[in-house]
């Protein structure tokens, strides 16, 4: 998987990410998002556009991700997830906490 | 449209995992021939099996494959209305009952495994036998 990072100003950072979010890539998702907070930029928006399979390890680092911005007092959103993503996070009771945005550019312009 | 043939026979396809060097990638790409080969399959039901194989195969790998070096085995046979999947590893023998596993709360980074296959598919079994970790996982669909 790549990931690419973009940071916007005001503490927000997006994380593009291209192919399969599962049990290869999920540490490298982590390790991402700790890296945006760590640099102060605690509102993280992740791209799902060219994700197109997760599986449970790749929601798992979402869910760090999440976790990781709010103690730093930020949050983590994502942006405009695949029918396979969707799916997953439904069935995991997950799109209750990683409400999905249209689009990552503007997904902290409430 | 392509035509579809009016019976569609059984059809089994398997793949050995050697982990490492292959990983799950390896089984996104054998899925990705068997579906070419099988357009009777609705892409619903495709991604469904898929996420499902793929989570089981990542379990596989993650708790019993990789920490004691064995080797995995799927084979999926496709018939008409109705996907089978059986994979078996030679690592560490796994004690589980699938009833004990729930959707854990929402925070929890692991642990969705187990729940997300049995509401992705129709049947889902675990059992141990000949030293061997032997998982079933079938989904039927219409044509």
């Amino acid at each position: 998987m790549d990931i690419h990072s973009k940071v916007l100003g005001g503490g927000i950072a997006i994380l593009k990410l291209e192919g399969k979010l599962n049990m290869v890539s999920a540490p490298h998702l982590r390790q991402e998002v700790q890296s945006a907070v760590a640099a102060g930029n605690i509102r993280v928006a992740i791209d799902l556009t060219a994700v197109d399979f997760i599986d449970s390890s790749g929601l798992g680092a979402l869910i760090n991700g999440l976790k990781s911005a709010r103690q730093s007092g930020g949050e983590l959103r994502i942006a405009n997830p695949s029918e396979q993503v969707r799916l997953v996070l439904e069935l995991t009771n997950m799109d209750r906490v990683l409400k999905a945005y249209e689009n990552a550019e503007t997904a902290f312009c409430d | 449209m392509q035509k579809l043939p009016s019976v569609i026979e059984m059809t089994t396809y398997r793949r050995h995992l050697s982990v490492p060097p292959e990983d799950i990638n390896a089984v996104h790409e054998f899925l990705r021939s068997i579906w070419a080969e099988n357009p009777h399959i609705p892409p619903r039901d495709q991604l469904r099996f898929e996420t499902a194989i793929i989570e089981l195969v990542a379990n596989v790998i993650l708790y019993s494959v990789a920490t004691s070096g064995g080797t995995c085995e799927v084979i999926i046979e496709t018939s008409e209305s109705r996907i089978d999947a059986i994979i078996t590893d030679n690592g560490e023998l796994a004690e589980l009952e699938l009833d004990e596993h729930i959707m854990p709360d929402e925070f929890s980074e692991s642990g969705r495994g187990i729940p997300l296959m049995r509401a992705l598919v129709d049947e889902l079994s675990f059992d141990t036998s000949e030293n061997k970790n032997i998982w079933r996982m079938s989904k039927s669909f219409q044509r």
